[in-house]
């Protein structure tokens, strides 16, 4: 209101200027000539960028604490980042506006009435001019006192109108209201999926923990007389496999806690990967499986745990889908690193029993996973009658 | 008699843990141990077990592969798979293989012998109350093996004590016959199935609505 008032004053200027060259008869010509301009430039204004952001964020500050308790302010007044379009300039324009009318009631209230008001209070000990005085005057101060609660009232009742109407004009249009509703369901998204995987982790790694301490703390107790031996290893297995599960549970609570970047971050919160040894054991199962299989695969130590695991899984995808599904011939496999990537290729004949188009759940996984480590993946035929995966991992250039 | 065993797991753990239980049980002895599926075909061809204790994720060939491959054979030992958690798809995809039963990890020692001689024998389903868990939560509903089966009136209440858990004798009891009159109804129920055993039976039972799995069988 106040800002209104404020804006006002220029206009109103301009109105008393153009009121004064009609009046000192310079012609309806030259009235035009200033007008038109002047009547332009005052609209134009209004549509100006920045215009919303400012009456915005002056909206903001002034009128929050009135506006609806229950709704946040960020969910009924945009950001300062949306970008406004037509229909957000041309509903800034009407609340300035607005404003400006706002602006002028409340000026003419707190300049007229005061006076009025004082000018009452004073009269009967004061003539003035239109008013009573003396003993005539009796009722004027009763009169002043009443309209004094109106001059507060006006600007207090015009403001809490002006509160209300604020989200209606300046709060985010349809277009925005979705653009922002897809980015919160797409952060959650992240965010579910991060916590998804962090749960499948503890699952994984805890289960695993659990089961095996279980086991052998129940063989342990059965060889107890018999195998005193076998009760120290086992001791010494479940006191390892028992802090190794709790390091694991430490890593991922603590991924947890730290909120959400670090949960929708896939980089993060894996147990120790699978090594070099680990990758030959896969090769050399799937030659024993009887894999016709040539393979070139350059060192993987020290690549981050999260690249390595995934590694792992897609090399064993790999291999067990070419065991299933291959044709007669040699199975291929390449995994060549680069400074800050490496790159998967299995290629196997495809098998008449594969038929295209179709991807089981497990290289439906791996696509998931592959993503979230910022990588691609892809698994199909080619052209040549092979089947063919290849996945491409962004490796940071570091290790985890 | 004693019931050979092989423990086929990725997990060396779980390898000497089930090797002590297994060991230390009279009339049960551990023949062999295997890290993949892919050595499955071979041992068992050397080392003729009678029961495999099967794991069901390995690195190069899993259990459930393994253990469809194993059942190709003429003469099969019987499979139990071992896994972590009960409720998972893959126990009941090993089962549709053609797995006996399953046994959790974390059993008890006494309960994994006991299970072991109760798939050596085949004398009754193992874990009634679990399969039935299972094949309610995975069941496709497309297995209507039972449709064209013709069971008599009399096969029917077999198979539904069977799968219950009940034993033969146990079954003679509850429908006043003798023994060998259930195994001769049992042995006309896998037939007329095309199930190798118990479990594949009530598998089936259970998948063609012949036995609501959301009920307790009765």
């Amino acid at each position: 209101m106040l800002l209104g008032a404020v804006v006002l004053l220029p206009y109103a200027g301009l109105a008393w200027l153009l009121s004064e060259v009609v009046r000192s008869g310079a012609g309806a010509a030259a009235a035009t000539l200033l007008a038109v301009p002047a009547v332009l430039v005052g609209a134009g204004v209004l549509v100006l960028p920045g215009v919303r952001e400012l009456a915005t964020a002056a909206a903001r500050t002034l009128l929050d604490p009135v506006s609806e308790p229950a709704e946040p302010p960020a969910a009924t007044l945009p950001g300062p980042a949306a970008a406004p379009g037509a229909e957000g300039r041309l509903r800034a324009a009407c609340w300035l506006l607005f404003c400006v009318a706002c602006g002028t009631v409340a000026a003419a209230a707190v300049l007229l009435v005061i006076p009025q008001a004082a000018g009452l209070l004073l009269a009967p000990w004061e003539p003035l001019p239109g008013l009573p005085t003396g003993a005539a005057a009796w009722w004027t101060p009763l009169a002043g006192l009443a309209l004094l609660p109106v001059a507060a009232a006006v600007p207090v009742l015009l403001g809490g109108v002006q509160a209300r109407i604020a989200p209606r004009l300046l709060g985010p249009t349809a277009a925005e209201r979705l653009a922002a509703e897809l980015e919160r369901s797409r952060r959650c998204a992240d965010r579910q999926a991060g916590q998804a995987r962090l749960a499948r982790e503890l699952h994984d790694s805890v289960g695993h923990a659990l089961t095996v301490t279980t086991l052998q703390a129940g063989a342990a107790a059965t060889v107890l007389e018999s195998d005193p031996a076998f009760v120290r290893r086992a001791l010494e297995a479940i006191e390892h496999t028992g802090r190794a599960a709790l390091d694991d549970l430490d890593h991922v609570l603590g991924l947890l806690r730290d909120g959400d970047t670090a949960a929708g971050d896939p980089t993060a919160g894996d147990a120790p990967a699978p090594g070099p040894a680990a990758l030959d054991a896969l090769l050399t199962g799937a030659r024993t499986a009887g894999l016709e299989l040539s393979a070139e695969v350059d060192s993987v130590a020290g690549l981050p745990a999260t690249v390595s695991r995934e590694l792992h899984r897609l090399v064993q995808e790999g291999l067990t889908n070419a065991l299933r599904h291959s044709g007669p011939g040699p199975s291929t496999l390449r995994l060549g690193r680069t400074g800050d990537a490496v790159q998967l290729r299995i290629a196997n004949p495809a098998g008449v029993r594969r038929r295209r188009g179709r991807t089981g759940s497990g290289l439906a996984g791996a696509a998931e996973r592959v993503a979230l480590l910022g990588g691609t993946f892809g698994a199909g035929p080619d052209d040549d009658g092979w089947w063919v995966l290849h996945a491409h991992l962004p490796t940071g250039g570091g290790g985890t | 008699m004693t019931t050979g065993v092989l423990l086929v797991d990725d997990e060396e753990l779980v390898r000497t843990g089930l090797r002590a239980v297994i060991g230390a049980e009279p009339g049960l002895e551990v023949v062999g141990e295997a890290v993949d599926g892919a050595e499955v075909p071979g041992l068992v061809g050397r080392l003729r077990p009678d029961v495999v204790l099967m794991d069901v994720r390995m690195p190069a060939v899993d259990g459930i592969t393994a253990t469809r491959e194993l059942l190709r054979r003429p003469d099969p030992p019987r499979v139990l798979v071992l896994t972590t958690f009960g409720h998972d798809r893959h126990v009941y995809d090993a089962l549709r293989a053609g797995a006996t039963g399953f046994l959790l990890k974390r059993t008890p020692p006494r309960d994994i012998v006991r299970a072991v001689h109760t798939v050596a024998t085949g004398e009754s389903l193992l874990f009634p109350a679990a399969v039935r868990e299972l094949v309610a939560g995975f069941a496709t509903g497309d297995g209507d093996r039972l449709a064209g089966a013709g069971l008599t009136a009399r096969e029917g209440d077999v198979l539904r004590l069977v799968a219950r858990g009940l034993s033969n004798a146990e079954v003679a009891a509850e429908l006043h016959l003798g023994v060998e009159t259930v195994k001769t109804h049992v042995a006309a129920v896998l037939a007329k199935t095309g199930s190798r055993d118990r479990t594949q039976a009530v598998v089936a039972a259970y998948e063609s609505g012949f036995v609501d799995p959301r009920f307790p069988a009765g």
